[in-house]
């Protein structure tokens, strides 16, 4: 099981944003999506995604809005502003250049 | 960074300064609802109603650390701070009156000696003179091996202006400065002979 002080800083900021890019969701919602999705390996604790989350919205990233959940609460459902569509693309793209050049240094050394 | 973007972030801040109950609140109801989905969730897995919120509660973790770490996030927290430490700050000079005065009265009197001080660098070295062309203006001195300088009265003025060495001389004012005609004069020596 993998704390979120284990995933790569900034990791979660990515998960957040590709999550809700499908449709907006509460918190309690983002937690679970990116649990079942990733097959329980990632579990993002409150500790945090709401610190996360704040800062994603001070960066203008993304905007919160309180409606009724599918409980019958209120709670607080993130979308994706523009700028947070133009920052998801932005940290895939670095994710994937990130990840790719871990696999080449991790083949490099099994064939070495 | 876009103008949409930049009003967001403005509005965020002023958000997180000015209506800070409201955002402690707001943040205060979003934990809480995350907590009771844990709790339903713990009972839906066959825990009580009571061992499922101690569950809950024990891995929520500290929520006045959330609390803080969102506080962080916002990073308004260097106002709040601030100001935080500006009352603690009054508080504690109106605890000891004795020391604040003495730090207000060696304030008060650098920066007034500083500002005469400077009034007065302003008026006689920084600005021009209040007259037109002041670089022609001149002070004439009496000057010779037996006498000491001595500045020229308004008499001897009029009297050295009618010879022809000073006809540039054109005009003299109480405080014994002389215009010239044409340009600056000064520590030119004049021969004068009676």
């Amino acid at each position: 099981m993998s704390k979120p002080s284990d995933l790569i800083q900034g990791t979660l900021d990515l998960l957040i944003l590709k999550t809700i890019a499908l449709e907006p969701m509460h918190g309690w919602a983002i937690a679970k999506r990116i649990e079942q999705v990733s097959k329980d390996v990632l579990q993002v604790t409150q500790g945090a995604l709401y610190p996360a989350l704040h800062r994603l919205e001070q960066q203008g990233w993304v905007r919160g809005t309180w409606r009724e959940s599918e409980s019958g609460r209120e709670a607080k459902f993130y979308s994706l502003t523009r700028a947070g569509r133009v920052q998801l693309d932005k940290e895939l793209e670095q994710w994937q250049r990130l990840s790719s050049a871990v696999v080449l240094v991790i083949n490099a050394a099994q064939e070495a | 960074m876009n103008n949409g973007r930049r009003w967001d972030i403005a509005r965020m801040r002023f958000r997180s300064l000015l209506k800070r109950q409201h955002v402690e609140s707001e943040l205060d109801r979003e934990m809480r609802y995350h907590l009771e989905r844990q709790v339903e969730e713990n009972i839906a897995a066959g825990m009580n109603a009571r061992e499922a919120r101690e569950r809950a509660t024990r891995v929520f973790g500290g929520v006045s650390q959330i609390g803080e770490e969102c506080r962080d996030m916002r990073q308004t927290q260097y106002i709040d701070d601030f100001l935080q430490d500006l009352r603690y700050a009054v508080r504690m000079l109106g605890k000891s009156p004795a020391f604040t005065v003495v730090i207000v009265l060696t304030l008060a009197l650098s920066i007034g000696a500083n500002s005469a001080i400077f009034s007065v660098i302003d008026g006689v070295l920084l600005k021009p003179l209040p007259y037109p062309q002041a670089e022609r203006i001149a002070r004439v001195f009496y000057g010779s091996a037996e006498y000491a300088k001595f500045p020229l009265n308004p008499w001897d003025f009029l009297d050295f202006r009618a010879k022809p060495v000073f006809r540039e001389f054109r005009d003299v004012h109480p405080c014994r400065c002389a215009a010239f005609r044409d340009g600056w004069r000064s520590r030119e020596t004049f021969g004068v002979s009676d």
